[in-house]
Formats: C-alpha cells, structure tokens, sequence
C-alpha cells in the first residue's frame, strides 16, 4: 500500500467530507451538551439525552456514502483485498467518531457523556453498516436514521433489561445490556459489510462478489 | 489458444435463470457479443469480470481458475473491464481517475504515470486529461471508462456497449484501438451495433434467451441471412435469420 492509493480511496469514498463533518457534529454536540447541562431548569448532565441519541446518529449517517466507491463492479473486479480494505475503512471511522464525540462529552462522561456518546457510536455505525449491505451505500443511512428516531420518539427510560437492550440509544452508560446490543450491532454490521461490502445499485443486484 | 473458458454456467437471479448451462470459449483476438436485450450480455460480461458469482459452472480466466482466491487475484491483474453504466468519481480528474484503477488493479507503482499518460492518450482524451469528470460529456466518460479499462495493458478485456455515446469519428478511432488491442488479448465486446462488430471483431457470439445461439465469423453470420430476412445490411439479414432460426428450436 502506498500513500498515493490511500489518498485516492480516500477521496474517491468523500472521506474528507466525511471527518469535517464529523468535527462539526463534535463540536455541535459539545455546545448543545454543554448548554442543556448547564440550564438550571433541567437535570444538569442528564439533560443531555438528546445530544447523546442524535450527534451519532449524524456522525454514522454521514459515514454511509464512504462505504462505496462510485462503481462497486468496477471496483470489485480488480485485485485489490477489499476485505481487508474494507475493514480498516470502518475501524479507522470507527475511532475517528468515538474519538471526536468522547472530547465532546468529556464532562461528567458517564452521566449522558462521552461513554453514551461511544455505545451509541458504537451501535449507529453497526447499523449504518448493516444498511449498506442490504440498502447500498446511499440508502445506508435509513435503518439507524428510523431506529434511533423511533427509540427517542418513544422515549422510554425504564431499566429493565429487555428495555436496556431494545432502547439502547437513550439508556444511561451504566447500563450493561445497552452496552452488549450496541456492539452486538456493531459487530455484525461491520461483519456484513466487511464480507460483502454495500450492496450493488439496482439493476445490478444479484450476488456481487464483494471482492475478495 | 483457448485463454477464456466456461463451462456449464449458470446464473440466475432470483427464481429468473439468466444462462443454464452455457459453455463458452474465447481466444486471442476481439469477439462481438450480440444479443437482443435482456439475452444476458451483461450478466456474462459481469461474470467474465468477476464482479457477479455464478450459481455453478466452472471459469478459467487466462489459465486462472477463478474458484481459487490466489488465481482469481491473478486473473483480475490482467483483467481490464468497462461496465455498461459506469459510476463514475465526479472529484477525480481524468488522470487521477485512471491512475486509481492503475493502483487498483496493483500495477507496478513505477510504471503507473507512464501507463496512465498512454492509456489517456489512446483513447485521445490527453487534452482533457485534468478536467474534473463531472465536467465530461457521455462520450468523453465513456473514453475515460475505456482508459481505465486498458491501462494495466489486459490481457483480458471486456468492453460492455463501449461505443454508447461516441460520434461516428470516435468510433471509427476506437475500432482501430481495438483492433490493435486484439492483437495480444482476449477482447470481448458486447454490443448492439453490428456494424462494429464487421468492422472491429475477429469473431462474433450471439446470445438469446440465456443461450449461445451462434459463434464464428462475421462472414459466417452475414452468410446466415438471406434477401427475406429483415435488416438494412448483410450482417443485420444474418443476425435476425439466426436469432429466428434459434427460436424455432424447442429448449
């Protein structure tokens, strides 16, 4: 591998796009965070829920159009391991949004703070992965973007453990199953993905070889 | 020389079987692939590249046996291929375009600035070569699609519908490119543009219905039609008489 191939994946994925926005979506969580924990008619850092559910939600949603090129045919048609490629691409996005969303939830990290903020990272990016492999690349993001909505809309805040594990978006840091279905997530998405890559665009469905 | 085997294939999508048991071989030289739409063309190119799993039948590429990860790694750094439709990186220019798929297909780094200037420059887009391809014409893509395709100097190519979107001149140019290409390479061109397959192709493969309906010359076919059969030309009268004569045949 050399720098000059690093490069040309990378912007052939709009990976640049990709880490501005993502720093943006730091930032932005940091000052809303910041703001609602600090407001005397909310409940200090636990009024952060929502910066918690949507920053990675965001963050994972602009990760799904890096995880296709332009044409995957032409692509998977050379000789290039796009598994191993494949995986580095989504780890290294992986540790560039949980890096990003822990600065921005360094205070009080484990009351709606940056450990929420990496589990729900964590499992948004498994779902965005997941979506690529069944949707393609463009509609990756409408599997986390659903969900999370739906968990937050719901809004339920009971620990029990079947609530923990379904709602693990809103759930507070401390709590175990939230933690094991975020990674479960992650890991078969990532797994999906990094076998199969995203889904060919219509008219070329069938069983795409994904490279190998 | 066979250099492109297949044998017993058979793809299907979903419960609609593409090819049953298609065997297929291709040697050194340019081979037309006709076909009405829908024959499965553009299944077969996919699969010949490699993109697309077949659900049986057994592939050899160039000597390389594509079940095996090792040689399929092997066939697809000869392998050159233009898809019917291709995505193309509206960021990239020209260059930078045909130098990724240089890398892709893991081309001495050394030799990649002067392939990439050669391949640009055979299919006469040198002029255009740091325009964004966002700011290309359909034709001007297609060439860019095509440079990609041949840089690595294949010796396997597969052009899906290459002269879609070229000028009369342009095509005339590219017959001559592929005929200097077929020299040394299995090409194989999928097209509907029989005129080019007269001009540009040692052989012709016409397929319908998941079938390979008729292989040899472009004489031969021209042969095949008669003065009753529709078409404004020789190879137009043979490509219609055989396509009827195979649909008489019960499958």
């Amino acid at each position: 591998m050399t720098n000059r191939l690093l490069t040309l994946h990378l912007r052939s994925r709009g990976a640049f796009t990709f880490l501005v926005g993502v720093g943006v979506i730091a930032l932005l969580a940091w000052a809303a965070g910041t703001w609602l924990a600090s407001r005397p008619y909310f409940d200090g850092p636990a009024a952060r829920v929502p910066v918690v559910a949507l920053a990675p939600l965001l963050a994972a949603l602009l990760l799904g159009p890096t995880l296709a090129g332009a044409d995957e045919d032409l692509e998977h048609s050379t000789p290039l391991p796009w598994r191993a490629w494949r995986a580095g691409h989504l780890l290294v996005a992986a540790v560039v949004t949980a890096v990003a969303l822990i600065l921005a939830g360094l205070r009080a990290p484990d009351t709606y703070g940056a450990h929420a903020l990496v589990r729900n990272a964590l499992g948004c990016i498994g779902l965005v992965a997941g979506g690529a492999v069944l949707l393609g690349a463009r509609l990756a993001w409408l599997p986390a973007f659903v969900y999370v909505c739906a968990v937050y809309a719901a809004a339920p805040r009971q620990t029990s453990v079947v609530v923990a594990a379904w709602a693990w978006p809103v759930q507070p840091s401390t709590i175990t199953p939230s933690w094991l279905t975020a990674a479960t997530i992650f890991a078969v998405g990532a797994a999906g993905y990094v076998h199969g890559g995203s889904r060919a665009s219509a008219g070329r469905r069938a069983r795409s070889t994904g490279g190998p | 020389m066979t250099t492109v085997s297949v044998d017993g294939l058979r793809v299907s999508y979903g419960k609609r079987v593409v090819f049953d048991d298609l065997d297929l071989e291709l040697g050194v030289g340019v081979h037309g692939l006709l076909g009405p739409n829908g024959a499965g063309k553009t299944t077969l190119m996919r699969v010949l590249a490699t993109a697309l799993h077949p659900d049986r039948g057994d592939i050899r590429l160039l000597g390389h046996h594509i079940g095996d990860p090792s040689a399929l790694r092997q066939a697809r750094r000869q392998l050159g291929y233009l898809p019917q439709a291709f995505g193309f990186y509206p960021r990239f220019t020209v260059r930078e375009f045909v130098e990724y798929f240089a890398w892709l297909k893991e081309m001495p780094p050394a030799r990649i600035p002067l392939a990439v200037d050669r391949a640009i420059e055979r299919v006469g887009l040198l002029e255009r070569a740091d325009d964004r391809m966002k700011h290309l014409s359909g034709g001007m893509l297609r060439r860019a699609g095509i440079a990609q395709a041949i840089v690595n100097d294949p010796r396997l190519l597969l052009l899906d519908e290459p002269t879609a979107g070229l000028d009369p001149e342009q095509r005339v140019q590219f017959r001559a490119l592929l005929r200097e290409l077929g020299l040394d390479a299995v090409v194989l061109v999928s097209t509907h543009l029989v005129e080019d397959v007269v001009a540009a192709c040692t052989r012709v493969n016409l397929v319908d219905g998941g079938r390979l309906v008729f292989t040899g010359l472009p004489d031969e076919l021209m042969a095949a039609g008669g003065d009753g059969d529709s078409g404004d030309s020789p190879i137009e009268r043979g490509y219609t008489a055989v396509l009827r004569g195979a649909r008489t045949v019960p499958r």
